[in-house]
């Protein structure tokens, strides 16, 4: 596929004129389902056509212009797509926002993109908005979705959802929105995501139409998607990942979206949708893991020894090129007994296959999954390359690696051992930022991924770390910290870790441990704590650590050993500035922070 | 375990929890359908008897399991049914109409005494049924040209639109006719205790005063509830007649109230499912004793027969045993097993570990 | 010294784990109280150490003896006594009756110690002679209290004193409870929602949530702790619209 040629998905080459076909097709079937007062509600495709319409003619009223940013600041509900899809429509730009950013990131957010529309979600998401007004003069209108809370409000600049939606119902020339609608091409711009920004502040990455047409064409070659499937969106949406396969996969694909209440209970919402397929990042992957094993820890004699012969059963049938028939009865049985069961618990009963990505996975937990009858395939991707770049498939499942690049792009590794991807989903630039958009690319036109990575004999991709996060320790040594922080994060005692080194004698970590594994170590010794700052001091907890430490140390070289950690006695959360929304360690922010903590163990 | 994905209310109070549920419950009917082709004349008989004293315990439960009134004289209304529609019939009224009207003038009768009688509680309530029951025993004498006096009465073969359904001519009919009307019951019952009324027994039970405050006739819905209790009983006790075929006043002694609560209360107090588990245990476990004494004659050669009254000790050892063990009843442990089986492989071992309760407010759980 | 020391306590209502992994200490003469919203565990852990309940996997140790599991009557002989929730005193027996009661435990004369309670609690001694189901909340308060110095505890456990008692009665009782305290030597452990006088009474505190322990300390650092202000102590930050609907979420740091 040359990157230049035309690229449509049953025949459209936009994402919205698709969309548009989508909703005139299926018309009545539910597109959307949402979780109210404890029953779901079903919204049809119709609804989401007519909704999005109503918000695209009010923001043409309210004077947006095509290739203008909107700013959405909300959790995942099914207006944040009514407005994506409304607003992409007349050709403007949504941009999302974490829910978890402070007012001051909302200021940077909305100068940077220059945009005078920010829709919000309620009265928490408005009162970010109202500590820093004056540092944002650009916004214009504020809309707001819910409005518990502010019945007594009112301000010149906000008004409410369905005020929009009444704006747009009256708008006199009710045909702008289709011919606005008409007139956007495939180079046009989709959608901007903001990266999350571990290093310096965040860019606004535009992806434009072709470049999505292009990752659900492409994702629907590598992957089998029904009309039927289920899905649940939990992730957040300002995430390419969750907008990619909650939004303009469905559009292409018919499938229906659930939205999960709160992040809070997304367990529970995955056991009554039981998603067809699910995308999730590894810490939800290690979460139900723990908790399974958590549980068989303390189940009766009988149940642990039917999880065991179970789990060893699906393993050695998932591993086998090809089982034999008392294999695959053995499996069937073990399914039928334990492991469907199990599956349905954790409201895996229906996953056809799940992807895991945004970070490494542990190969064990993959396979793990795999014996649970539930096929996992690891993926690669970032926001600069349109969601997906590389991805195994249930076929071809290479453990450990990432997968090979989609149909239609390329990998390559240069001298310096940086990754290089080509290819139509490749993103258009970086709003408003030239310099580092050209940054980005190679002078023909490869995009320079800031990963360094290995493509092996089959062509999978592997990633071993960030290029920006080479540490050069004091003797001039260059070490990827990324792959040691992997394998620390493998065991189900450690969260994350950050290892420092720069311009150092060695190597040492901070740790920042998963408290529900802890506790439940602490409990079965019976080593007391009492908050969560005591069970980082509790001696047995840092040998716990220490052991994990040396076990990894093994599997690296000497210039790479780990000579000494101190563990992060705060349980940190996504709205600290050291975790990204995605919760990840931001480095430099650790370094900084944490300075004392460091400097102790040199 | 099932997980339900609700999209509208009504499955909130909905009969089954899921089709799986529903289609569980479909299976057992058909199987207790089949029943007379799969099992010979003696077990069928023996399958109808314990029919109908899940019928009597489904009564008995209405007034106690449900709405927390004890009665330990409800022999009395069994009595009352099956003279009621033996009388009936042996006066020419056809088996449609003595049945149901068996039922209901057992309902009004128990209705009536219930009036004076629910405004006691605990240990006094009991013996006013106990006092009932006397009374019925004194009038079943009295009555001798209705109720045959000391020599009791026969229950006249049934025959529904020229089909016999004779008790010993046609024992497949007989039993089919039973569980029809058991069926009926149960699914009446259960649709009761999911209407406004059968929420209303609940909330009689379980605080007095919180249900005067929720609006509801304390007194009406007691006498209603023990009303509904000794129709069902009724009901019962006409079924009964016709199975004994020929009985008097002795067939309804106070051992068949007592043996009735126990069905209740080892059952499962407070479940429509806990009638039919007792009934199965109280009638079951004489023939289980009798088949394992056999046994142990045949293959050891010890004769526990000729031992007297080791049958009944051995009867009273048991449920004992299910008292002091089993609080919760038959249905209690099997709601525990279907969690374990729910909940497989992970169930917590110790799960089902009992509790110290100390205050009252907790002895409900 | 410490008195009582709960280490690692896991108790489980059925399926529910209420405690997951509490551990805390009370020393000799100090007031200890536990806060925390409802539904946290506070009863729960006091249930498990007066032996109402049985813990799962943890130990509690009294005085250096292991007291976990045992039945409550041995706990109350070694000197642990629960002044429950809700008072629970004796109705229908009258009040000097319902004081006897309280020393059920012990084999020494106790008219002393009866005295002392009719010193501390003066209605009391007016209404000796009445049945104990006509006194009011607050009086009822007393007598469970009076009921519990009976049986010279070692340690005493209160828990929600304050439970439908006027917000004066309160501060009077937890006067008293002080005075007991300070002058009698009593060591108390106390649960309470009324976060207010139980950080103005304690020594010590700890902040339970779901079961887990998430902050622990002298009662100064907890009455500075943001946290505490805004979620136990109802300081409420106005923003430009005036009040705030939604809280921010708990760090504990």
């Amino acid at each position: 596929m040359n990157t230049d040629d035309v690229i449509s998905f049953d025949g459209h080459s936009t994402i919205v004129s698709l969309w548009v076909a989508r909703c005139a097709e299926y018309g009545e079937r539910t597109c959307h389902r949402e979780k109210k007062l404890g029953i779901w509600h079903a919204y049809s495709w119709r609804e989401y056509y007519e909704t999005s319409k109503k918000i695209g003619l009010a923001l043409l009223e309210l004077g947006v212009k095509p290739c203008e940013p909107v700013l959405i600041l909300a959790e995942d509900r099914r207006e944040w797509l009514y407005t994506d899809l409304g607003a992409a429509s007349i050709g403007g730009i949504p941009a999302g926002v974490y829910t978890t950013d402070s007012a001051k990131q909302l200021a940077y957010l909305a100068n940077d993109s220059g945009a005078r529309v920010l829709f919000v979600e309620d009265d928490e998401q408005l009162d970010k908005w109202l500590e820093s007004a004056d540092q944002m003069p650009g916004i214009e209108h504020v809309i707001v979705y819910e409005r518990e809370g502010l019945a007594t409000f009112s301000h010149p600049k906000v008004r409410f959802y369905d005020e929009l939606l009444a704006l747009g119902e009256n708008a006199p020339d009710q045909d702008r929105f289709e011919q606005a609608l008409q007139k956007v091409r495939p180079d046009d711009p989709r959608m901007m995501i903001y990266t999350s920004g571990t290093t310096g502040a965040p860019k606004g990455a535009i992806l434009t139409h072709r470049n999505m047409v292009y990752q659900v064409l492409a994702g629907l070659e590598r992957f089998n998607f029904k009309e039927t499937d289920e899905q649940l969106c939990f992730l957040p949406l300002c995430h390419v990942l969750e907008r990619l396969v909650s939004v303009d996969a469905p559009i292409a694909n018919g499938s229906t979206v659930n939205f999960a209440e709160s992040p809070e209970t997304v367990f529970e919402n995955m056991q009554e949708v039981s998603p067809h397929t699910f995308v999730g990042v590894p810490r939800i992957w290690e979460k139900i893991y723990s908790r399974v094993t958590i549980m068989r820890s303390d189940a009766g004699p009988i149940g642990v020894r039917a999880y065991d012969w179970a789990f060893n059963t699906g393993m050695r049938y998932s591993q086998a090129e090809n089982p034999s028939v008392g294999l695959r009865l053995a499996n069937q049985l073990a399914q039928w007994t334990v492991l469907g069961n199990l599956r349905r618990m954790l409201g895996l009963a229906n996953a056809r296959r799940v992807a895991t990505g945004g970070a490494p996975s542990s190969p064990d937990l993959i396979r793990w999954y795999g014996a649970l009858g539930v096929p996992m395939v690891e993926a690669f991707g970032m926001t600069e390359t349109g969601g997906i770049a590389t991805a195994n498939t249930v076929d071809d499942n290479h453990i450990t690696t990432a997968g090979k690049p989609l149909p239609g792009s390329e990998l390559k590794i240069d001298d310096n051992g940086e990754l290089l991807i080509k290819g139509p989903g490749i993103f258009a630039s970086y709003w408003n930022k030239p310099e580092k958009t050209a940054e980005t690319f190679t002078s023909d036109g490869w995009l320079k991924t800031g990963d360094i990575g290995k493509i092996d004999e089959h062509g999978c991709l592997t990633i071993t770390g960030r290029i920006k996060d080479v540490i050069i320790t004091a003797g001039g040594k260059n070490i990827t910290p990324t792959e040691i922080e992997s394998s620390l994060k493998f065991s189900p005692y450690i969260s994350d870790a950050v290892v420092i080194g720069d311009q150092r004698k060695y190597l040492t970590c901070l740790i920042m441990i998963d408290q529900e594994n802890v506790e439940k170590f602490a409990q079965d010794r019976a080593i007391p704590f009492s908050d969560f700052a005591s069970l980082t001091r509790a001696q047995e907890v840092l040998e716990l650590i220490r052991e994990v430490v040396t076990t990894v140390n093994k599997d690296f070289a000497q210039v790479e050993q780990i000579k000494d950690f101190r563990l992060i006695d705060l349980l940190l959360t996504a709205e600290d500035e050291e975790l990204t929304p995605t919760m990840k360690l931001k480095r430099s922010f650790v370094n900084e922070r944490h300075k004392a903590l460091i400097d102790d163990m040199y | 375990m099932r997980v339900v994905f609700k999209t509208s209310y009504d499955r909130d109070i909905d009969l089954h929890e899921h089709g799986l549920d529903r289609g569980k419950m479909l299976g057992l009917v058909g199987l207790m359908i089949l029943l007379p082709f799969l099992v010979n004349d003696y077990y069928l008989a023996e399958a109808a008897n314990t029919l109908i004293w899940a019928l009597a315990g489904m009564g008995l439960m209405i007034a106690v399991g449900h709405t927390g009134q004890v009665s330990l004289g409800h022999a009395a209304f069994l009595a009352i049914g099956a003279y009621t529609d033996a009388a009936l019939m042996n006066a020419g009224v056809p088996f449609l109409v003595a049945f149901p009207l068996a039922g209901l003038l057992t309902g009004l009768f128990g209705a009536v005494i219930a009036i004076p009688a629910v405004r006691m509680s605990g240990i006094y309530l009991a013996i006013a049924t106990l006092a009932v029951f006397v009374i019925v025993e004194e009038l079943i004498l009295l009555l001798e040209p209705i109720t045959g006096g000391v020599s009791g009465i026969a229950a006249p073969s049934i025959t529904l639109f020229g089909i016999s359904f004779d008790r010993y001519g046609e024992l497949h009919n007989f039993y089919w006719l039973i569980l029809a009307v058991v069926i009926l019951v149960t699914w009446g019952y259960a649709n009761l205790m999911r209407s406004p009324t059968g929420r209303s027994f609940l909330a009689v039970r379980d605080s007095e005063v919180s249900a005067r405050a929720m609006g509801i006739n304390v007194t009406r819905t007691r006498a209603l509830a023990f009303g509904l209790s000794s129709g069902v009983t009724g009901l019962a006790g006409a079924l009964m007649g016709h199975y004994i075929g020929f009985f008097n006043y002795e067939l309804f002694s106070v051992f068949i109230s007592i043996n009735l609560l126990l069905v209740v209360t080892i059952g499962g107090l407070g479940f429509i499912q806990g009638a039919f588990l007792g009934a199965v245990l109280i009638t079951g476990m004489p023939q289980v004793i009798a088949i394992l004494r056999d046994g142990l004659n045949a293959s050891v050669g010890v004769d526990l027969g000729s031992i007297p009254g080791l049958d009944t000790v051995l009867f009273s050892v048991i449920l004992i045993l299910f008292i002091i063990f089993e609080p919760t009843g038959l249905y209690g442990r099997w709601l525990k097993i279907r969690t374990w089986f729910e909940l497989f492989p992970l169930a917590r071992r110790d799960m089902f570990r009992r509790h110290k309760t100390y205050l009252k407010t907790e002895r409900m759980k | 010294m410490t008195v009582l020391s709960v280490r690692n306590l896991e108790t489980f209502y059925g399926a529910i784990m209420a405690l997951r992994g509490v551990s805390i200490d009370v020393k000799q003469g100090e007031i200890v109280t536990i806060l925390g919203a409802n539904g946290a565990g506070k009863t729960t852990l006091m249930k498990t150490i007066a032996g109402l309940m049985e813990p799962e996997k943890g130990s509690i140790e009294f005085n250096g003896n292991s007291i976990s599991g045992h039945e409550p009557d041995r706990v109350v002989a070694e000197g642990v006594v629960l002044v429950p929730e809700g008072r629970e005193v004796f109705p229908y027996l009258t009040i000097e009756e319902n004081l006897r009661l309280g020393a059920h435990t012990r084999r020494d004369n106790y008219a002393e110690d009866l005295e002392l309670v009719y010193s501390y609690f003066p209605i009391l001694k007016e209404r000796r002679k009445q049945s104990a189901g006509y006194l009011s909340g607050g009086q009822q308060q007393m007598l469970a209290i009076g009921r519990g110095l009976m049986a010279r505890p070692a340690l005493m456990m209160l828990d929600e004193p304050s439970l439908g008692l006027s917000p004066l009665l309160t501060q009077e009782i937890f006067d008293i409870i002080s005075r007991l305290n300070a002058e009698q030597q009593v060591t108390m452990l106390l649960v309470e929602q009324n976060a207010h006088i139980a950080l103005a009474t304690a020594h010590t505190g700890y902040v339970l949530e779901m079961g887990r322990i998430v902050m622990g300390g002298s009662t100064e650092k907890l009455r500075a702790s943001d946290d505490i202000q805004e979620f136990y102590l109802g300081r409420s930050e106005e923003t430009e619209r005036g009040q705030k609907r939604w809280k921010r979420r708990k760090t504990w740091r």
